[in-house]
């Protein structure tokens, strides 16, 4: 038996105070049709706990209070262009949607640095030492301030305060969480004859993932980062030197040297088909005859080549890329 | 023709509104009300402290990890933190914290959390409504061992802390100053003192705390409080330049009279004859390795003072504790953890009382033959006989004899690796790296690959009293007198009795000694070494055993010959263990407060060197 927690009589709801403008469009015969719109929420009174200010010598197991204030904004929009030209058929279209979160007021630790704030940042976001490189050799660890018992082959953390020392107050709190900022696609349909012809591309920017493997003894290391690690022999590398598990500051310290942009765009479904003309139908006794080849996850167009960027994971299996091909018969 | 919708601008806001058939009682927690209303629920919460005071000593990452006992194999961080590197931003192993490490209750957060428990229950105790008096006087004595349990170790691990009896509520002014150590101690002792007016004699076999705990508790504390570490006159590598001495040890005062104080605390419990020595005059028949081996595998002896059991019905994987799988070879599908150092292992004694030597060629050729019995008593060692193989293991090895070396072909090529090694065909990355594993409090009964033994963990044992009041004797220069009590102690392990003439610093050597070995993997020597100011013996390059043997084949098609005998004579030396590079800075003496702590609360003052 123990406190779960103490009480806070004061609990609340929290407040949503939402706002959106939306515009919506069709010109040309509805050639072009478009929609847009443009959100800004403010969310007030949001339940959390005050950890960061409470010192823990009081041994309180908090209470989620009524202090947390966020504000959502961004628009979403789609154009879309639909035409004929002969027998061509043709619809165009492209989407987007973008939002930021950003926090106005959070619970915040007395006395930190603007650069370890969570006001002003993402909900989610996280604090990274910064990594600027790998140290080449003793001599560059000698003249840079260094984690105790760096040595060459190591990530370089960043001075941020430039106090010729790095500790806890060179992390800084990330711009950027695990969720994308802007997601977009583009779709595209043709019908020419018997032919058609459908394109789906997606992508997303402004994410970023920790991807940090416990690799060593027990686990395996990514082959870019092997291929290419730091050796006495490869310098100027990007990638540190071989690491075990946690043995290294720069794996067990939470740094921006595992921070991956999770910038994509994919083509993610491809399908053409032909179907057979009505007369020909009647020739074979059927009603309709279809033939068709399909593809998802054909293309990726990534920044890191590490995991499948659309996942929100780097250990969850990667969308497989399946191609299809086939005939609808319709008696 | 274009179409603008000015869409909705709301507002969402509403309130509650409180009906009885509303307002229920939650089925999965009690109220305040209802738990401090029932003795009985008030027992349950009192229980709770004790899980939060005592840790979990049996965690796969140990506190023997953190001091010249054992290697944690998986490492998880522990390898910098014996490089001295925490922070005020980091404590790097010591505060691993998905696996439930002993290390992670020795922290501020939970300590004090532990510490508002026993706040709570002394405002609200005298509201239980009770027809039974003693029951609630056992129930503030347990209270009261707590908190003093919990206080001790905050200041152990960073001097004077500030002193909380007070139940927070979310409108307090929540800054608050450091005690200085000696407020720390005189509060600690105070609340033991209250402890041993409320608990009760009863012989302890079922965990609770007991009078007896509580004299005995008051022993070690006082031990440690007069101890080096907090000595102003002895203390200065660790206070010097640094303005608030008053925070980690005693300034001033009489320090004669704190070891006289630490001598009669022991003295109280060695008077209470309520305790003594498990087989404390072994009978000529006797296998005082066996007698050792029964001590620390049983649930409870005439020596035991206080016991942290454990029920194997709890089925978590990592969590809590399970030693025999933690620290067993892999060659058993164990997980080889916390194996015991060279270090160590050479220092337990020949049975003749010698000292065991790698010059000593004797000693080298087997330098496991008559050793003392203490030794086959905690450690597992190349060619020692032990539980049966599993059975893919047991095709391997059909003798059940720990592998912990290589097999070499005339041309200086390994071309057999022992099963309990990192190179061998089961589970590698699991071998130790020592070439030892660790025997004590591991229960050869049980199969610890699928059956968790429930052998409990001894806080607190009369062994530990004998050599508190020995070291207490010593430093007050009652040296005929400390030698006796020691001599206790060899006697029981079969070893004999110091020389007359050990006297002054050698016979504080053999003392230290003797307690390194008697109380291995007991929780004590991470804090000794720190008491006694001799981080830098602790923390350094470890040692460890490199077992070969040099056989007259190319090939060899097992670890031992079908009749079990070896490919030639084991060759044994003393190497540095791989990686485990171990380095002091004075800094460690205490730990830091977390800079997060410190910015939350700016009354406090950093230890020194964070």
């Amino acid at each position: 038996m123990y406190e779960t927690k103490i009480p806070n009589p004061n609990v609340t709801w929290e407040i949503a105070n939402q706002a959106n403008i939306g515009f919506d469009a069709s010109m040309f015969n509805s050639k072009i049709t478009m929609s847009f719109d443009y959100f800004n929420n403010l969310r007030t009174q949001i339940l959390i706990k005050r950890n960061a200010s409470i010192p823990n010598s009081t041994g309180l197991t908090l209470p989620p209070e009524n202090i947390g204030e966020v504000k959502n904004t961004g628009f979403e929009g789609i154009i879309t262009y639909n035409n004929q030209a002969g027998d061509l058929y043709y619809s165009i279209s492209a989407n987007g949607s973008y939002s930021k979160n950003e926090i106005i007021f959070w619970d915040e630790t007395p006395g930190i640095p603007e650069y370890q704030k969570s006001t002003g940042r993402p909900m989610g976001s996280s604090l990274y030492y910064q990594a600027i490189g790998i140290f080449d050799d003793q001599g560059e660890i000698d003249g840079t301030p260094h984690w105790a018992g760096a040595i060459p082959g190591d990530v370089i953390f960043e001075d941020v305060n430039k106090d010729d020392v790095i500790d806890g107050l060179d992390r800084v709190m990330n711009e950027k969480t695990n969720i994308p900022r802007f997601i977009y696609g583009f779709t595209a349909n043709f019908g020419y004859k018997g032919f058609d012809l459908a394109i789906l591309f997606q992508g997303a920017t402004g994410s970023v993932q920790y991807i940090s493997p416990e690799s060593g003894e027990i686990g395996n290391y990514y082959k870019e980062a092997a291929d290419n690690r730091w050796t006495p022999e490869n310098t100027g590398s990007a990638y540190a030197r071989t690491w075990n598990r946690d043995e290294e500051y720069w794996r067990s310290q939470g740094n921006t040297y595992w921070l991956y942009n999770m910038n994509y765009l994919r083509l993610k479904n491809f399908e053409l088909g032909y179907t057979l003309p009505s007369n020909v139908n009647k020739s074979l006794n059927i009603e309709a005859l279809r033939f068709y080849i399909n593809g998802m996850n054909l293309l990726t167009f990534s920044e890191q080549k590490l995991i499948d960027p659309e996942l929100e994971s780097g250990t969850a299996y990667p969308l497989q890329r399946v191609v299809t091909g086939g005939i609808t018969l319709t008696f | 023709m274009i179409l603008m919708i000015i869409s909705v601008i709301s507002l969402f806001y509403s309130c509650t509104k409180t009906s009885e058939f509303l307002d229920k009682k939650p089925l999965d927690e009690y109220s305040e009300t209802d738990v401090w209303s029932d003795p009985a629920l008030v027992e349950t919460f009192v229980n709770m402290m004790y899980r939060n005071a005592l840790g979990w000593p049996f965690s796969i990452e140990r506190l023997s990890d953190y001091s010249d006992e054992s290697f944690f194999t998986p490492d998880w961080d522990v390898l910098n933190f014996n490089k001295s590197l925490m922070t005020s931003d980091g404590l790097l192993g010591w505060q691993v914290d998905w696996a439930t490490p002993h290390t992670l209750h020795f922290r501020w957060d939970p300590l004090y959390a532990n510490a508002r428990r026993t706040n709570i229950f002394f405002s609200k105790i005298d509201e239980v409504p009770s027809d039974d008096e003693a029951v609630i006087d056992n129930l503030k004595g347990q209270a009261y061992f707590m908190r003093a349990w919990t206080y001790f170790y905050l200041t152990a691990l960073y001097g004077g802390v500030p002193i909380i009896t007070k139940a927070y509520t979310l409108d307090d002014e929540f800054e608050v100053a450091r005690n200085t150590y000696e407020e720390c101690i005189s509060f600690v002792i105070g609340q033991i003192d209250s402890a041993a007016l409320f608990l009760p004699d009863a012989y302890p076999t079922d965990g609770h705390v007991t009078r007896g705990a509580a004299l005995a508790f008051k022993a070690r504390v006082l031990l440690y409080a007069a101890s080096d570490l907090h000595n102003s006159g002895k203390n200065g590598v660790v206070t010097s330049g640094f303005s608030n001495p008053e925070l980690l040890g005693y300034v001033g005062g009489d320090a004669n009279a704190r070891w006289t104080a630490a001598k009669n605390a022991a003295k109280a419990v060695i008077d209470l004859n309520k305790y003594s020595l498990y087989k404390a005059t072994p009978a000529p028949a006797d296998s005082v390795a066996q007698n050792f081996i029964e001590l620390f595998t049983s649930k409870g002896t005439s020596e035991d003072i206080l016991l942290q059991f454990f029920t194997p019905k709890t089925d978590e994987n990592w969590d809590g504790y399970n030693p025999g799988l933690y620290c067993g070879p892999n060659g058993y599908h164990n997980w080889g953890n916390n194996t015991p150092l060279g270090d160590l292992v050479d220092d337990y004694e020949m049975k003749d009382g010698s000292k065991f030597d790698w010059a000593n060629l004797t000693h080298k050729a087997n330098p496991y033959l008559n050793r003392e019995a203490r030794f086959y008593a905690t450690v597992l060692y190349e060619g020692v006989q032990w539980r049966k193989r599993p059975s893919d293991a047991l095709q391997i090895d059909p003798f059940s004899m720990i592998q912990v070396g290589y097999v070499y072909n005339p041309g200086n090529v390994m071309i057999k690796a022992g099963l309990d090694t990192r190179s061998g065909p089961i589970e590698d990355w699991n071998g130790g790296k020592t070439g030892y594993y660790l025997r004590k409090y591991v229960d050869p009964s049980v199969d610890p690959q699928y059956v968790k033994q429930d052998v409990p963990f001894k806080h607190l044992r009369y062994g530990e009293v004998l050599l508190n009041y020995a070291e207490a004797c010593i430093e007050l220069g009652q040296d005929a007198e400390a030698r006796t009590y020691i001599n206790l102690i060899r006697k029981r392990a079969g070893q004999p009795d110091l020389p007359g003439s050990l006297t002054g610093d050698a016979l504080r050597q053999a003392y230290r000694h003797e307690r390194r070995i008697e109380l291995a993997f007991e929780d004590h020597r991470f804090w000794d070494v720190r008491r006694w100011l001799i981080g830098e013996v602790a923390y350094k390059q470890t040692s460890s055993v490199d077992v070969r043997y040099n056989a007259t084949e190319t090939s060899v098609p097992s670890y031992r010959k079908a009749d079990g005998s070896t490919y030639g004579a084991p060759v044994f030396s003393k190497r540095d263990t791989p990686g485990d590079s171990r380095a002091w800075n004075k800094k460690i003496y205490f730990f830091p407060i977390m800079r997060d702590e410190m910015n939350k609360n700016t009354l406090l003052v950093q230890n020194p060197g964070y």
